[in-house]
């Protein structure tokens, strides 16, 4: 196997070292997929200006040690999240000297000097007009989050900056930026196209001259700089050097980024599919250490019915062993230390208990909270319970909350939540799949099985379940339905009765 | 033994039969014989003599038919081999794979009438063969096939896939080539002897006009005369007869039924519906003997005895038979003639002037009234003014059954307004911009685009851009929403640089017309590169027409709107793109200028310079 240990400094912090050692260093549920990808996008620019972006070097057997280092830029999120009276102070009657002179006082609460952007603007309507640009492309604008945690579009490497705890110049407590978007970095540098993605990032992504970019960069002082108050971080722990998971994930982002569109276009589709790759890594890992028959991830996706349908049922019931499966995971993970050799000699130690204590406090860096008694199945059954409670508190409900936050799964009121795609993630799946402009229908539907596990129509879920779980007439006129809606997005063209064709609205580049 | 025509006997056979029926072209050739009609009825598909030229030449090219069920593929097979002098009894042994030699060329030619006919085993016999021959590897044999597309598409493939990267991966070169001939519309490929006819590309109206023609100008009507429904001067109370006049229209030839139901198909064929040959045949007989109160749905010409006997005209109405309203509605869906024109809504979409026409017509307007609906003592005033009287009168307990007779009005009107009425009959129907649609059609291929016209798309299409109410379609405005680009509300402006008529220097729009000749394609031209580049380009379908004529006359459809949005702002996005390119190499400067725009309320779009000092260079 080529699990890599995890450095030491990041066992030394964590209460009970299992979801980490399953999955990495690590998931978080209040990371949204939009989160992970931004903070990605700050580790990639931080990177990219020693010249390593995605080329990182690792030593034979260790993890990749990288110190990456991000810019707070207060006075730009200052102007944007934390400026309520800019709005009014424009909307009077005053004039122009005195708006200005009222607003400097009273933005300038932290101590920075805005004055320079009277120079830069002249109007103060036109700086109110840029600031409500910046407020209304603003990420995820629908979350209450704190003002140092709102996040301004990545127009370019000058809009990206840390998340930040309440006070700004504290220390960041993690929340949002929870290192998802390290191991979304970590998976792409293995994942052997590093050097090219990186190349189209800047190309695509990451455009220094973009003229918003600009703009961002003209909000804040000249002579402000941001690496002095920067804050660095080392990066996370991915515990796999290769994994199939990678490559498809780097595949995706290849097709995604040599798209004819404008940049700031493929955020959307690259936020969605990065998180779908990193869902299906989770499952597959988990189905690794549950062991057994293992068995590969699906979603059974239902295509919006009039009424209900059978594939309700199956959907749900996919989404159901999907969730489950990370906490079966967690066990088998713990339950696998019995089987270690170490188990065996502590229970034949002169002090069984204390053995066993030792044993598992050290070999799954626990660290409980009150001191543990009892022989060594109370002292198993309490690790358990400790490894459990925490895996329900944010691993477990990464599943959920990101399959809804990129359009995988929809929930109601008095009936659940399953597996069925939004209009947005469709779109998505199909600028990514479909080559050279087109694909006949059923292949569209092969593919999205064999690339992301999706189960639409009836031959895939005979691959995915070995044999047709259902009527087959239930999945045709769920493929049907799906034909319909894919053509009501300009996705899709007939042919003839016997023929149809999936087809990408954007044309890649050569 | 009551008098009868043998043409409606036979007739009835291309009504409502299942369109999967294989033996269709088998079936209709027996019954040909056996109620001796003479002429045939026989659409010869336009491509037909193209075919028979190929195989006449000394080096002809393989062939493929591809088309929905009911197109004729079939039927153009036999034509080939009866052309050539093949043996008619041995086709009709249902041979899978028939061969003759051909007369200038001396290849042998195959012909496989059905690939859906040949086993896995046959199948694999056959592609490597045909394969070749397509790359001119075979010198002596020539094919031609009948296929469905999709079909005919997997097997081509499993055998290109399973040859691998033999010879260089040429058959799976090939193959694409193929399937991008087939996605593409092309019939005719620069590296492989092959012609790729899809007899679904065919333009329906013009065959349907044809089917009509010898449909009601069959000789063998004559055979009524004798029929006591007829008089000697020609006037008539048999449903049949009077159904196949209202088809076939004055003896100058004009017909406003006819007409219609082909600007129908037209536009059926631009929003990409289209409705093989079989089901052509089934639309044109069931307006004539279409009948809603029997189990055989057809009338016979005992049938309409009885009908015109009891005054029963309701039940015979061939403006509701077009629409399949003798069929009930499960068996109606199977037929994709009905459900296409279904789809149009006519009868249910109206306007107040016909409607008030319609109610208030015979107090109002008595002699619009009379000559409009008081005319028809058939299907107008007679099956009508009941039902009208008890609503004037303040009668509601039928008012479903008064509804339905004011559909049937409408329908009625729809197909028979003549063109000086006073009334639009397109806007009985979901696309009231359908007359617009064809005539705008018909001008592009004469290069006289009316600039009216392309004003309000292109105000439509700016209101669309920007999302904002712009009353200005001189020029178009390119914005941006900013972050990732999806945002309705569009208020930086791109380029307002981009004019409506042919510019020397600057990007313009332009408009030509699609491969079906019809539809017409909307797209932007860049001409300082060199061959006028084409920077994006849309097919602008009924759908996407009608959306933004009615984004331009200020209201927003929900039905259709959210394809046509979608359609649109992709196709925003993919200009910005290519203007983005040419932009590429603008010098940085110290200052950044952005356009923002808005719209004041007189729908002016108000540009407003945002200078600002970046401060770097």
């Amino acid at each position: 196997m080529n699990v890599i240990p995890a450095p030491a400094r990041f066992k030394r912090d964590v209460k009970v070292w299992v979801d980490e050692a399953i999955w990495g260093h690590r998931f978080y549920n209040d990371q949204t997929p939009w989160l992970v990808f931004l903070e990605f996008l700050c580790v990639f620019r931080a990177r990219h200006r020693v010249g390593r972006a995605l080329i990182e070097s690792r030593q034979q057997g260790a993890h990749e040690s990288i110190r990456y280092h991000v810019p707070r830029l207060l006075p730009l999120r200052e102007l944007v999240f934390n400026n309520p009276h800019i709005q009014n102070i424009e909307a009077s009657r005053r004039s122009e000297n005195e708006k200005w002179s009222d607003w400097l006082e009273r933005v300038n609460i932290n101590g920075y000097d805005f004055s320079f952007l009277q120079d830069r603007f002249e109007k103060f309507a036109k700086l109110t007009h840029v600031i409500e640009y910046f407020q209304n492309t603003a990420i995820e604008p629908h979350r209450q989050r704190r003002w140092t945690s709102r996040f301004i579009f990545p127009h370019g490497p000058d809009c990206l900056y840390a998340d930040l705890p309440k006070n700004p110049g504290g220390s960041p407590d993690r929340r949002f930026f929870a290192r998802g978007g390290e191991l979304l970095y970590l998976m792409l540098c293995r994942s052997g196209y590093g050097p090219e993605i990186a190349d189209l990032i800047n190309e695509k992504l990451l455009r220094t001259q973009d003229p918003w970019n600009r703009v961002a960069k003209a909000l804040s002082p000249q002579d402000y700089d941001g690496d002095t108050e920067r804050v660095s971080s080392f990066i996370g722990y991915l515990p796999y050097a290769e994994r199939e998971e990678y490559k498809a994930l780097a595949k995706t982002w290849k097709q995604l980024l040599k798209l004819q569109l404008p940049g700031a276009v493929l955020f959307d589709p690259l936020v969605r599919l990065s998180s779908l790759h990193m869902l299906l890594y989770m499952l597959r890992r988990a189905a690794e250490e549950i062991g057994g028959n293992k068995q590969e991830p699906r979603f059974v996706l239902e295509i919006a019915a009039p009424g209900k349908t059978m594939l309700y049922e199956l959907s749900s019931e996919s989404l159901r062993a999907n969730r489950m499966s990370t906490l079966r995971a967690v066990r088998a993970h713990v339950e696998s230390a019995m089987d270690d050799e170490g188990w065996h000699r502590a229970l034949n130690a002169r002090v069984p208990a204390d053995a066993v204590r030792d044993f598992l406090t050290n070999r799954f860096a626990w660290k409980p909270e009150d001191p543990v008694g009892g022989n060594h199945i109370n002292i198993f059954s309490e690790l358990r319970a400790d490894v459990e409670k925490r895996h329900k508190q944010h691993v477990e409900k990464v599943h959920n909350e990101w399959t809804r936050q990129i359009g995988l799964t929809v929930s109601q009121r008095a009936v659940g939540t399953w597996y069925a795609p939004s209009d947005a993630l469709l779109k998505a799946l199909v600028m990514c799949i479909v080559e050279d402009g087109r694909e006949e229908y059923h292949r569209f539907l092969a593919e999205l099985y064999e690339r992301f596990r999706i189960v639409i129509a009836a031959p895939e879920a005979e691959r995915a379940f070995g044999s047709l779980p259902t009527d087959q007439h239930v999945f045709t006129l769920n493929a049907q339905r799906l034909e319909q809606r894919l053509r009501t997005l300009g996705l899709l063209r007939r042919l003839s009765d016997d023929c149809a064709y999936v087809q990408n609205p954007f044309r890649r580049h050569a | 033994m009551s008098h009868s025509n043998d043409l409606v006997n036979f007739l009835r056979h291309y009504g409502p039969i299942p369109a999967s029926d294989n033996m269709y072209d088998e079936l209709i050739h027996t019954e040909i014989e056996h109620y001796g009609i003479d002429p045939p009825i026989e659409i010869s598909p336009e491509k037909f003599a193209e075919v028979i030229t190929n195989f006449e030449s000394e080096e002809p090219n393989n062939i493929i038919l591809t088309g929905t069920a009911g197109d004729g593929k079939t039927y153009n097979c036999r034509r080939v081999w009866e052309h050539f002098n093949g043996d008619l009894q041995k086709w009709k042994k249902g041979i899978k794979i028939a061969d003759l030699l051909l007369p200038n060329s001396g290849k042998r030619l195959n012909i496989v009438k059905d690939l859906s006919e040949l086993t896995t085993t046959e199948k694999g016999k056959l592609l490597p063969k045909l394969a070749d021959a397509v790359r001119n590897n075979d010198p002596s044999e020539v094919y031609l096939i009948a296929a469905n597309d999709g079909q005919l598409l997997a097997s081509w493939r499993d055998f290109a896939e399973s040859r691998g990267e033999s010879r260089g991966g040429e058959y799976i070169r090939d193959f694409k080539e193929i399937e991008g001939m087939l996605v593409d519309e092309k019939i005719e490929s620069e590296n492989m002897s092959l012609l790729l006819y899809n007899l679904s590309h065919f333009d329906g109206s013009e065959c349907f006009r044809e089917i009509i023609k010898q449909i009601t100008e069959h000789p063998q009507w004559s055979e009524c005369s004798g029929c006591p429904l007829l008089s000697e001067d020609g006037s008539t109370t048999c449903p049949i007869r009077i159904n196949r006049d209202r088809l076939r229209g004055t003896d100058e030839g004009f017909s406003a039924f006819r007409d219609r139901l082909t600007e129908l198909l037209k536009l059926a064929r631009s929003n990409r519906m289209h409705l093989p040959i079989r089901d052509l045949l089934l639309l044109c007989v069931n307006i004539i003997l279409g009948d809603h109160d029997s189990n055989r749905l057809l009338l016979t010409c005992r049938t309409a005895k009885n009908r015109a006997k009891s005054e029963a005209y309701h039940k015979t109405n061939p403006y509701a038979n077009a629409f399949g309203a003798n069929l009930r509605p499960r068996l109606r869906q199977q037929y994709q003639a009905f459900s296409t024109l279904e789809a149009f809504g006519i009868g249910r979409e109206t306007d107040n002037k016909t409607d008030h026409l319609l109610i208030y017509g015979p107090h109002d307007d008595g002699e619009k009234y009379n000559a409009l609906i008081g005319n028809d003592p058939f299907y107008g005033e007679a099956a009508y003014s009941n039902a009208l009287q008890d609503y004037l009168e303040g009668e509601r307990e039928n008012l479903t059954e008064f509804m339905h007779s004011l559909v049937l009005q409408r329908q009625r009107l729809f197909f028979s307004l003549p063109p000086d009425s006073g009334l639009l009959p397109w806007s009985l129907s979901v696309y009231q911009s359908s007359g617009r649609f064809l005539e705008f059609g018909k001008k592009i291929a004469a290069s006289e685009v009316p600039y009216r016209t392309v004003e309000v798309l292109a105000r439509g299409l700016n209101r669309t851009f920007c999302g904002m109410m712009i009353d200005d379609g001189d020029k178009i405005y390119l914005a941006s929403s900013g972050g990732d680009g999806r945002g309705r509300i569009a208020s930086i402006l791109n380029s307002d640089n981009i004019g409506v008529s042919r510019h020397r220097r600057n990007p313009y729009l332009h408009f030509e017309l699609a491969s079906d000749h019809i539809t017409p394609l909307m797209r932007i031209i860049d001409p300082t590169v060199q061959g006028n580049e084409v920077i994006a380009e849309i097919e602008l379908q009924i759908s996407h027409f009608e959306y933004l004529i009615r984004v331009a006359k200020g209201s927003l459809p929900t039905s259709f709107s959210r394809q046509c949005y979608e359609d649109f702002l992709d196709f925003k996005l993919r200009i910005i793109e290519r203007l983005d390119e040419t932009l590429q190499d603008e010098i940085l400067s110290s200052e950044l200028i952005f356009k923002a725009i808005n719209v004041n309320e007189h729908g002016k779009p108000q540009l407003e310079n945002i200078h600002i000092m970046v401060g770097e260079k």
